[in-house]
């Protein structure tokens, strides 16, 4: 259980690796109600300029509410969560029924900005954000959650 | 010739501020929660096992960050957003992306929830070669409690951005 004493300013969240294919995006669509055709079909995407069909905003701003969730675990509180999505991915192609051919893949990052208490609550804040392999940030994140105290665990 | 029309679109586009859309019920099922959870490969036995869920104090298993349920956008909000599209399309900017999203998060949302959705269009403006558009949703549980707050940035962009 991650604790707020256990936490600093500058703090690295452990990494998260990710990987988007077209089936992924597919899931998302379903998952998520976001049937824009630009994330899945080839044709309609070229016919926008932009070549091919791109990974969600909104999957890879799931993907970071993954990487802070899992970091502070069932007992951490996410109270805040936000995404600006500053550059396109392309998701890998599938190779067979269940296997993505071998290309981009994604790491989720993030470490400790800020750390406080507020209201009684023991709150640090986070920014974070998605990266290609060629270190391309291509959406910026943060977060704010509150983490069980210690000292408040022990006072009671 | 271009500038004309999206400043006249613009204008047009900017009466939609403040415009609410119908109250959506979204119902929070076990299977699209675990959905979810299955297309962002987020293995955590709270959205997947009830009974981890209920070892843990919930009543239920629990919705992963930024669900809330289906329909997802309710009826009315897809419709505006296709008219705005097609608008958009008119004035040479016809690709659409998030650009961004907001969230706050009250209490827990759990499998068996029946959340209320309100949204309304916020700002819309100009930035650079594309123009975004706001749109914030209020979720509450039918019995009136707050359970999130969302604010998502539309943008659409000429192809040539």
């Amino acid at each position: 259980m991650l604790y707020w004493e256990d936490v600093e300013v500058g703090l690295e969240i452990p990494p998260l690796p990710k990987v988007a294919t077209t089936q992924k995006l597919v899931m998302w669509a379903g998952a998520s109600g976001d049937f824009n055709p630009l994330h899945y079909d080839s044709e309609f995407a070229a016919s926008q300029g932009i070549g091919r069909p791109v990974v969600h905003g909104a999957l890879k701003c799931s993907w970071l509410g993954h990487l802070v969730s899992s970091w502070v675990g069932d007992k951490g509180k996410l109270k805040k969560l936000s995404c600006q999505y500053q550059d396109m991915d392309y998701p890998r192609t599938m190779a067979s029924l269940t296997a993505p051919r071998e290309r981009e893949s994604w790491w989720c990052k993030g470490k400790v900005s800020k750390k406080y208490i507020q209201n009684g609550e023991h709150v640090v804040e986070c920014i974070m954000w998605v990266e290609d392999s060629n270190r391309r940030k291509t959406t910026q994140g943060r977060a704010t959650i509150a983490l069980p105290s210690k000292e408040a665990e022990e006072e009671k | 010739m271009e500038q004309v029309g999206i400043s006249n679109r613009l204008r047009e586009l900017k009466k939609l501020k403040g415009k609410t859309f119908d109250p959506q019920i979204m119902e929070v099922e076990r299977g699209a929660v675990r959905r979810w959870a299955d297309a962002i490969d987020d293995p955590n036995p709270l959205y997947q096992d009830v009974e981890y869920a209920k070892s843990r104090g919930y009543g239920e298993i629990i919705a992963p960050p930024g669900f809330f349920g289906w329909a997802v956008e309710g009826k009315g909000f897809r419709e505006i957003i296709a008219d705005v599209a097609k608008c958009m399309a008119q004035a040479g900017y016809p690709l659409l992306l998030d650009a961004g999203i907001e969230y706050e998060f009250y209490i827990p949302i759990c499998a068996h929830d029946m959340l209320i959705a309100s949204s309304s269009v916020g700002d819309i403006s100009k930035r650079g070669g594309m123009v975004l558009i706001i749109l914030e949703t209020v979720f509450l549980k039918q019995n009136g409690d707050k359970v999130a707050w969302r604010r998502k940035m539309l943008a659409f962009l000429s192809p040539k951005v």
